[in-house]
């Protein structure tokens, strides 16, 4: 009787057939999945990719039975490697083909970047392309001192490269960086970067406060006029950029063809393919981005017990990432005289345009006619370009 | 954009920059000069970028931004686009002073 109460229930039966950590381990990442689903409903994070996130992340865990002797579930197995075993899984794990077809070759981070590139405005970059580069530069410090300090815990070479490209608070260069460079620590270091790229929106104010005085944040930027560059030109720097930066980086080309191609679409003016890239593309990627990310969050993949260090290396990182765009920020803002309101500075931490309106926003919080916003998406756009370089670098160097 | 010297500059650099990378740094071999050259020519190709960026003409339009959301509407409008709310067009877009 017992034993077919177990078969009927298997999702809760099966918490008798791990060890006490594991148990642990489970019902914390149930209960991470259903706080990131609270969190997300009252749009405290981004609930575009942390609600899919935290639901499957809750279902995955929950959802563990026995089949062929061992734990594992429905979704979604990333361990499978031989080709025999990766076609048998598509007919099991109902996210297996997604998995397989877009994560374990990068597309998913290709298609969110072309829906990037589409939404990416490139006339303020064009207009300041030294400013915007400087800051953006700046603001990679996370994804460069972290690598060291990775090192020194411990990590080899690869994974930390990889857990320092967090810093870029770049998702999809993440992901790029974490399957090429360190493909076992994907997990781990993808979840912990999407979930601390929604907290850091929250932590980056209180940064600013700390970090500019407040005569500097309120500072008001000239807005009687903004910069127009022809399409024309823009397409023509797009594919001048694409092409340089490919021939630079040819590992990190597929990045670069995904955001440049999104550029063209958008300053070719082709409507129906700005509308496909722009509502289906992007969004359907992110969609799933979020949901087989939380489904490969489960505790029989979660074992390496490196997470807690990779959690904190990966906060320094967006942390140490945004002190430098500041610190470049504060920089524009002497060599410009007074001008420049140095809060333009955070948004080169790339995540576009979220770092850009947290600029904003703590400028208005400061100075009610404060406009920054449309200055801030040059560092905002060259950041997305130099998190691509430094991943280039990594990779180049490292693969 | 090609009329102007600061472009063909640029486009020297990305030249010079991308022979630093894939050549030069490829025959000395692996090592950490291989590195300071393969991140020399990064630099040195990203900066002729910048420099082929900054060539590019750029003219300026008017605009009006709206006080309620930040939307930075045409100067022509009247009110938002996006909010409606009325637009104050006699001020020189840097606040109060």
């Amino acid at each position: 009787m017992i034993d077919q109460l177990a078969r009927v229930f298997e999702g809760v039966s099966t918490f008798g057939q791990m060890d006490a950590t594991t148990v642990a381990i489970r019902i914390a990442l149930i209960a991470l999945g259903l706080l990131l689903i609270y969190l997300s409903a009252k749009e405290i994070l981004d609930p575009l990719i942390l609600m899919p996130m935290g639901l499957a992340m809750a279902l995955v865990n929950g959802a563990i039975l026995t089949m062929d002797g061992r734990l594992t579930n429905l979704f979604v197995d990333p361990m499978l490697a031989k080709p025999d075993d990766v076609l048998n899984g598509m007919q099991i794990f109902f996210l297996q083909p997604v998995y397989n077809l877009t994560f374990s070759n990068s597309l998913i981070a290709c298609l969110v970047f072309m829906g990037i590139g589409v939404i990416t405005d490139l006339d303020f970059l064009i207009a300041r392309p030294f400013t915007s580069m400087l800051i953006a530069v700046a603001a990679e410090l996370g994804s460069i001192l972290t690598f060291p300090l990775a090192v020194a815990f411990g990590f080899t070479y690869k994974e930390a490269a990889a857990i320092a490209i967090v810093g870029g608070a770049d998702g999809p260069m993440v992901l790029f960086t974490s399957l090429e460079l360190a493909k076992h620590l994907f997990v781990p270091i993808s979840v912990v970067a999407y979930v601390y790229l929604s907290i850091t929106y929250a932590i980056y104010p209180y940064m600013i406060k700390l970090f500019v005085p407040k005569h500097m944040q309120g500072i008001v930027m000239d807005l009687r006029s903004i910069p127009k560059v022809s399409s024309r030109q823009k397409l023509a720097f797009a594919v001048l950029a694409g092409t340089v930066l490919s021939l630079l980086f040819p590992v990190a080309a597929p990045l670069f063809a995904s955001f440049f191609i999104g550029v063209i679409v958008k300053e070719a003016d082709i409507p129906r393919y700005r509308k496909f890239l722009d509502e289906v593309v992007l969004t359907g990627s992110s969609f799933f981005l979020g949901f087989v990310l939380g489904a490969l969050l489960s505790v029989s993949v979660v074992t390496d017990p490196r997470i807690v260090l990779i959690m904190i290396l990966g906060m320094v990182a967006l942390l140490v990432s945004g002190i430098g765009g500041l610190i470049a920020g504060v920089v524009t803002y002497w060599l410009s005289g007074g001008k420049t309101n140095p809060l333009i500075g955070i948004a080169g931490v790339s995540c576009m345009p979220t770092t850009a309106k947290v600029a904003q926003k703590c400028a208005f919080a400061v100075n009610k006619r404060a406009v920054i916003l449309p200055f801030a998406m040059g560092p905002n756009v060259a950041g997305v370009i130099t998190t691509a370089i430094i991943a280039g670098i990594y990779v180049g160097l490292l693969r | 954009m090609f009329r102007q010297r600061r472009t063909w500059l640029g486009l020297f650099l990305i030249v010079v920059g991308i022979v630093f990378v894939r050549v030069l740094s490829g025959m000395i071999g692996p090592g950490n000069w291989a590195i300071f050259i393969y991140l020399l020519g990064v630099v040195i190709a990203l900066g002729g970028l910048a420099l082929v960026a900054s060539a590019i003409q750029v003219s300026s339009v008017s605009v009006v931004t709206c006080p309620r959301c930040f939307l930075v509407n045409s100067a022509e409008a009247d009110k938002c686009v996006r909010c409606a709310t009325p637009l104050r067009k006699d001020d020189d877009g840097r606040g109060e002073k």
